[in-house]
């Protein structure tokens, strides 16, 4: 029985989830995570199923409610997209046969999609070492799915220069593109896959109050690495996410506090914080300043340095109010600081590449409620099984260059 | 046709009410004292007037007494206003409080010591002092010494500053009333610094304004010498004493060379070996302030009775009259001297100017500045580094054949006298002269003219621009000035030149109402910025085979087009057409002209539209062709070509047509497409062949073998993008110029000519046309556009009247970068291409390492260049709005123009209507222009 479970840890131990422009699910989430065991020799597992309630909304770099492919640009600009070529390439002599200004309008595409997600699965499972050292693992899997992707152009049909680039770039765009680039897609897109794995290790310490209103304070210390399994970036599709931290290894710490108060109310919060290391992978980079994300031919072996992740949760939860059922709020900040890039290549700007939008800062706001029921007052003490069964919301208000989507989803857990 | 009566009332309206308010569109008045009427600058007459260096600042002087604090008025930069320099209370001399003598004087003489712009005059009141105004301070010097060194002279007559505290007068001999007799000769005044002792004991430093005696040396004990200049003087006269020196006299001090120059008109001796010099060459002796006066050249460069050396001659009461002289440091770095006059007497040379090498020779004095040899090549410095610099002709004409004739094309400013009439005064910027023009010939108008420089493989000047007027103004010019920075002309003008009152400056707007400011609106009407505005402007000469005595104007848009007649032939005049320009116009649809037109004062505008035109799409070139007896009118735009014919293909009788009041379009004219063109990219009308250049084709239709009314073409293709085996698929033509045997084809990838032996109007295809790749001195590769500087102005003359200039722009959109490149194209007339027939301008920066002629640091497509600068568009790239920026010399910041360009998004062309003068920019807001 220990064996099984040292196995089925160490398979989970093989994928943790970061994601920074998508509010996915976090297996380790710690407001929807269940209490965690506090007795030495303990498992609990915890299984998370989630799945979006709408396509994911789509903020932009001033937090304006926008589609998700327009987080990064409003639109997509298909003059810009040539610059920055070598005036013999190909892209440079389309440029040249496109040889005409950018009016704010002339070669853009107003681009419109729906971003849903499908589902999301994620497995925790626990083992405590004592009463206060826990090693966790955890794993996510996600299907998202991009479609109804819609170009509109926005170019003018008045002028020649209008009429120039009609003929020879927007009217028969994809093909173009195409004659460019033969990897990139411009349509929609239907992936699933797992995300990365996160082993951590938690100290949960518990300091009871002789108080008649603070009854107890519980302080929490994390620390775990992500290990890069996760179904990384397409880069020839369109927004197509890493489901992780895209081939990067990551650091996660962190810690949080929750105090007790009379016999009915917790309240307390979390602070989480992540790096991923920097690492070297082909990616999509901006050749000229104005370039839009959606729109770069030139694909690159790209150095990237990740920014640091924070995630802050505060919370408030009505515990075991009526039986083991217990009924939480709270609000969730997330914030990815900027990236930057560098490559080893004469002919492109390693400047230049670094305005992209993608590599900017991210930030994510959500509420969040939690209702579960705990069974172990109906089970005995000495119970080998204590099942747990909750259902949560994350409904997403605000961010910044970020998607997010309202999801519903169900945590099972069980401690034995 | 559409009579559009409504939009016409309100055009006659506003134009009405555009003429009551004055001051809103063209050329501002510049304000100066409080007393002068509505619509003048001053109350009180101007005459004399003196520009700095740069052109930044334009100085003018009262005609007589009456100026108070603006005797001397000051206008700087792009204002609208003139600053008095004249205070009634100064330090006179370094005493405090005193009554200024230039204050409410008249000004006879006026210069400026620079780059500090002191104004150094002669008051009409004291003609024997000279004043020199620093703000509150005025150094005065009266009892100017002539040659003798104690007489007072009886007169000073030229006056000019040299550098920031030299002044140099022209004095007549003490006693005498002309100039060039007696003790007339050259003064030299300095502003000097001296420590002084002050009562209580302490030494401060004061400046005074003395008169240097012109031989240190050779000391007169109590004498303050004037350098002799007279009849008599060895470096005037040939042989004998010359007959006379009048009192016209001009002086100009470059700083560079560091030497004087001073016109004369003179008339030799009566002996056939008798003769003189004109043109005198000064040198001061910096450690000592010694003048040493020379002839600009030898008496071996002149030959008995040729009388065509311009500044000097030998023969029998042999005449040279030269007015006026300035210098010009080309931008191929050489030195010249631009003198107005020649051999002849005054009345017949005052409309000529002409050009004259000068040596740069600092360790030769007496060979420096005098004129240069123009059959040596210029030399070329470097610094030990290698870099570049400068370039100059280091050997002194010694010879005829060494000597530049007035006969000779690289002399001849403006290809010829100035047919506009005699000449009031010439000044230089940069590469260009130009020419004021008040009182007009008969049948002409007077004005303000140029002519721009046209260079060699040497960096030498090998022709000049026809005179061309510019300005936008036919008023009566007494004096002007161009910002070489903001192009703005500043200028004098009035009825007479004893009664000028006012002073303008031309300004970027909608034009002025007593000018083209009508016509802006006309076709702002007619191509609205919500159709895409005028898509492009193209002006055509009165010259043109295809027009009888009228000048026209074509802008086209999105399916349609706008014919504005801009001057016509009035009672032998050739003149511009201002005001009203809305009065008759017709609006014709369908693409046919439903009117036969009588000819007349009106109509100046038509627009046609629709009919083929919309088949054309957005329309962009327009040409007019002629071929035996008709003329055409050539549309292209991204649907194709479209030609204006009747119904048997004929055009307009080019014999009487195309005339005023659009005479030669007839009831039956229609636009007719012209073979299968797309996205027309140029169309040039050259010996016949209308010469077609699309993206993706170069052809030559021959006009005399097609009909255009069954719609055979006959067209010759002689390149696409798939001939040049090095192109990629994405290849693409972008700018040709054609000019006799040559074409020269821009493209994606580099600029190509027609190879050596072949001649473009007879190849039969491709291989026949041999494309040669022109070399592009560090060049980015891609062609973006080509601009011709050729001696008619016409593109199709750049290899023609001894050849032209062409300026390449390559560049890369997708890097946002361009550079400007400058050729030499020689004259082929009479001979066939060769190798050098397309050469590089000489501009370099590292020893053998020739480069660009400027870089842009940004892209821009479109140029234009009259030698003063480069003038160039930056159109709007996403939300920075479009711009047009002039730079004087490369690789100085340039000056961004104030073109009005509120919600503009693209700049079509920069183009001056050559007629008015009037330089426009035109784009989707419509034009705005400078006059």
């Amino acid at each position: 029985m220990l064996r099984n479970k040292k196995t089925l840890l160490t398979l989970l131990s093989l994928y943790c989830s970061h994601l920074v422009a998508m509010n996915m699910l976090q297996p380790y989430d710690p407001f929807v995570m269940p209490p965690l065991p506090t007795e030495k020799g303990k498992f609990h597992v915890v299984t998370f199923v989630e799945t979006g309630v709408s396509s994911a909304q789509g903020y932009d770099e001033d937090g304006h409610k926008v589609d998700v492919l327009r987080i990064w640009n409003n639109d997509q600009n298909a003059l810009k997209m040539l610059d920055g070529f070598p005036v013999t390439s190909l892209v440079g002599q389309k440029r040249l046969q496109v040889n005409v200004h950018d009016d704010g309008v002339r070669g853009h595409f107003l681009v419109c999609s729906d971003l849903d997600l499908q589902a999301a699965f994620g497995l925790a499972a626990h083992y405590a070492f004592t009463k206060s050292v826990l090693f966790g693992l955890y794993l996510p899997v996600y299907s998202y799915k991009l479609k109804n992707v819609t170009w509109n152009e926005q170019t003018k049909d008045i002028t020649f220069e209008d009429q120039q680039v009609k003929q020879n770039l927007t009217n028969d765009f994809f093909n173009n593109v195409f004659e460019l680039d033969e990897c990139l897609e411009l349509c929609g897109w239907n992936r699933t896959g797992v995300g990365d794995l996160t082993a951590m290790l938690r100290i949960v310490t518990d300091h009871p109050q002789l108080k008649p209103t603070l009854k107890n304070v519980r302080l929490q210390g994390k620390v775990g690495f992500s290990f890069p399994t996760g179904l990384k970036e397409d880069e020839n599709k369109i927004f197509a996410f890493p489901y992780g931290g895209n081939g990067a290894f990551g650091l996660v710490f962190g810690g949080g506090l929750e105090l007790t108060i009379h016999n009915f109310f917790k309240g307390g919060f979390d602070v989480e914080l992540s790096h991923y290391f920097d690492h070297t992978k082909k990616s999509r980079i901006k050749t000229a300043k104005d370039q839009t994300e959606l729109l770069l031919l030139k694909k690159l072996d790209v150095h990237k340095d990740y920014g640091f992740n924070q995630q802050f949760t505060l919370f408030g939860e009505f515990y075991n109010f009526f039986k083991g059922f217990t009924f939480k709020l709270g609000y969730q900040y997330k914030k990815h600081d900027d990236d930057t890039i560098t490559f080893d290549n004469h002919e492109f700007a390693t400047d230049t590449a670094n305005t992209a939008e993608s590599l900017k800062d991210v930030t994510m706001h959500s509420f969040l409620v939690r209702a579960a029921y705990d069974f172990e007052p109906h089970m005995d003490y000495d119970s080998r099984v204590k099942p747990y069964i909750g259902i949560f919301a994350r409904l997403p208000f605000n961010g910044k260059r970020s998607a997010q989507v309202k999801t519903v989803g169900v945590a099972l857990g069980v401690d034995f | 046709m559409v009579l559009n009566q409504k939009a016409r009332t309100h055009r006659v309206l506003f134009f009405s009410l555009l003429v009551i308010n004055t001051t809103v569109f063209g050329s501002k008045l510049i304000t100066g004292d409080d007393a002068a009427p509505d619509g003048q600058t001053f109350s009180f007459p101007i005459s004399t007037h003196v520009r700095s260096k740069k052109g930044n600042s334009f100085y003018v002087g009262a005609r007589t007494a009456g100026g108070n604090e603006f005797s001397i008025a000051g206008v700087a930069g792009d204002t609208t206003q003139i600053f008095p320099r004249t205070p009634e209370s100064v330090m006179l001399n370094n005493v405090t409080e005193q009554t200024n003598p230039l204050f409410n004087q008249g000004i006879q003489l006026l210069a400026l010591m620079e780059p500090r712009e002191k104004p150094v005059a002669v008051t009409t009141a004291d003609v024997a002092s000279v004043h020199v105004s620093d703000g509150n301070k005025v150094f005065s010097l009266t009892n100017i010494k002539d040659a003798s060194g104690t007489n007072t002279t009886s007169e000073i007559i030229a006056l000019t500053g040299a550098g920031e505290s030299c002044a140099f007068a022209a004095v007549q001999g003490n006693g005498q009333v002309g100039f060039g007799t007696g003790g007339s000769g050259i003064a030299l005044l300095v502003l000097t610094s001296m420590k002084v002792t002050q009562e209580d004991g302490t030494q401060k430093t004061q400046q005074e304004l003395v008169q240097l005696d012109y031989d240190p040396n050779n000391p007169v004990m109590g004498a303050v010498r004037a350098a002799p200049l007279n009849t008599t003087s060895s470096f005037v006269k040939i042989t004998n004493d010359l007959a006379s020196i009048s009192d016209v006299v001009d002086m100009h001090w470059d700083g560079e060379l560091q030497r004087l120059y001073i016109t004369l008109q003179i008339t030799g001796g009566a002996g056939a070996g008798d003769g003189g010099y004109a043109l005198l060459v000064g040198e001061v002796t910096k450690s000592s302030g010694q003048i040493t006066l020379r002839s600009a050249i030898p008496a071996t460069t002149l030959v008995a009775g040729n009388n065509n050396e311009i500044v000097g001659a030998i023969g029998a009461n042999a005449q040279v009259s030269l007015q006026k002289v300035r210098t010009m440091k080309t931008s191929t770095k050489l030195h010249y001297a631009i003198v107005q006059g020649g051999n002849g007497a005054p009345g017949a040379t005052n409309r000529t100017v002409f050009a004259l090498p000068l040596v740069c020779n600092p360790t030769e004095a007496a060979q420096q500045g005098t004129i240069a040899d123009k059959t040596v090549d210029p030399t070329e410095d470097f610094t030990s580094l290698g870099f570049f610099a400068g370039r100059r002709f280091a050997t002194a004409a010694t010879t005829n054949a060494g000597m530049t004739l007035s006969t000779d094309v690289p002399a001849q400013v403006g290809g010829g006298a100035l047919a506009a009439g005699d000449i009031d005064d010439i000044f230089v910027v940069n590469d260009t002269v130009f020419a004021v023009v008040s009182t007009a010939a008969a049948n002409q108008k007077p004005g303000i003219f140029f002519s721009q420089a046209i260079f060699d493989e040497n960096g030498v000047i090998k022709n000049w621009t026809q005179w061309q007027r510019t300005g936008g103004t036919t008023a009566r010019i007494f004096g002007a000035s161009q910002d070489a920075n903001n192009t703005n002309i500043t200028f004098m003008t009035g009825a007479d030149a004893n009664n000028v009152f006012t002073v303008k400056q031309t300004q970027w707007n909608d034009g002025d109402t007593a000018g083209l400011a009508d016509l802006t609106d006309v076709i702002r009407d007619a191509l609205p910025q919500d159709n895409g505005g005028a898509q492009c402007l193209f002006d055509f000469k009165q010259s043109n085979a295809a027009l009888s005595d009228v000048a026209l104007m074509v802008a086209t848009g999105n399916k349609k087009v706008v014919l504005a007649e801009t001057g016509s032939i009035q009672a032998g005049t050739l003149c511009p057409h201002t005001g009203d320009f809305a009065t008759g116009q017709q609006d014709f649809q369908n693409g046919a002209v439903t009117t036969t037109f009588a000819g007349g004062a009106t109509p100046r505008v038509i627009t046609i539209a629709g009919g083929v035109l919309d088949e054309c799409g957005a329309l962009t070139q327009a040409e007019l062709g002629q071929e035996g007896t008709n003329g055409f009118l050539f549309i292209g735009g991204s649907g194709g070509l479209a030609v204006l014919t009747r119904p048997n293909g004929d055009g307009w009788n080019s014999a009487t047509g195309l005339a005023a009041g659009f005479f030669g379009l007839t009831d039956d004219m229609t636009f007719k497409k012209v073979g299968e063109y797309t996205f027309v990219k140029k169309l040039i009308h050259d010996g016949g062949f209308l010469y077609v250049l699309t993206a993706n084709t170069f052809d030559r239709i021959d006009l005399a073998a097609s009909n255009f009314a069954t719609g055979v073409v006959s067209a010759t293709t002689l390149a696409t993008p798939s001939d040049f085996e090095m192109f990629n698929a994405n290849a693409s033509f972008a700018d040709c110029i054609v000019s006799e045997k040559l074409a020269l084809l821009g493209t994606s990838n580099m600029l190509f000519r027609v190879g050596n032996g072949n001649n473009i109007r007879t190849a039969a295809n491709f291989d026949a046309v041999e494309w040669q790749a022109v070399t592009i001195p560090e060049g980015l590769l891609p062609i973006v556009s080509m601009n011709v500087v050729s001696n008619t102005g016409n593109i199709v003359d750049a290899a023609l009247n001894n050849g032209g200039n062409i300026y390449v722009i390559d560049g890369n959109i997708g890097k946002n970068r361009a550079r400007v490149h400058r050729f030499c194209i020689a004259d082929l007339s009479a001979s066939q291409i060769t190798d050098t027939t397309v050469q590089h301008i000489p501009d370099i920066r590292k020893q053998n390492i020739p480069t660009f002629f400027g870089n842009f640091g940004v892209f821009t497509p479109t140029m234009q260049t009259e030698g003063t600068g480069v003038m160039y568009a930056l159109e709007q790239n996403l939300t920075t709005a479009p711009c047009v920026k002039n730079v004087t010399e490369f690789p100085r910041d340039a000056t961004s123009l104030a073109v009005p360009l509120t919600d503009a998004s693209c700049i079509t062309r920069i183009v001056r209507s050559n007629i008015s003068g009037s330089n426009i920019v035109a784009g989707d807001f419509g034009l705005q222009i400078n006059e």
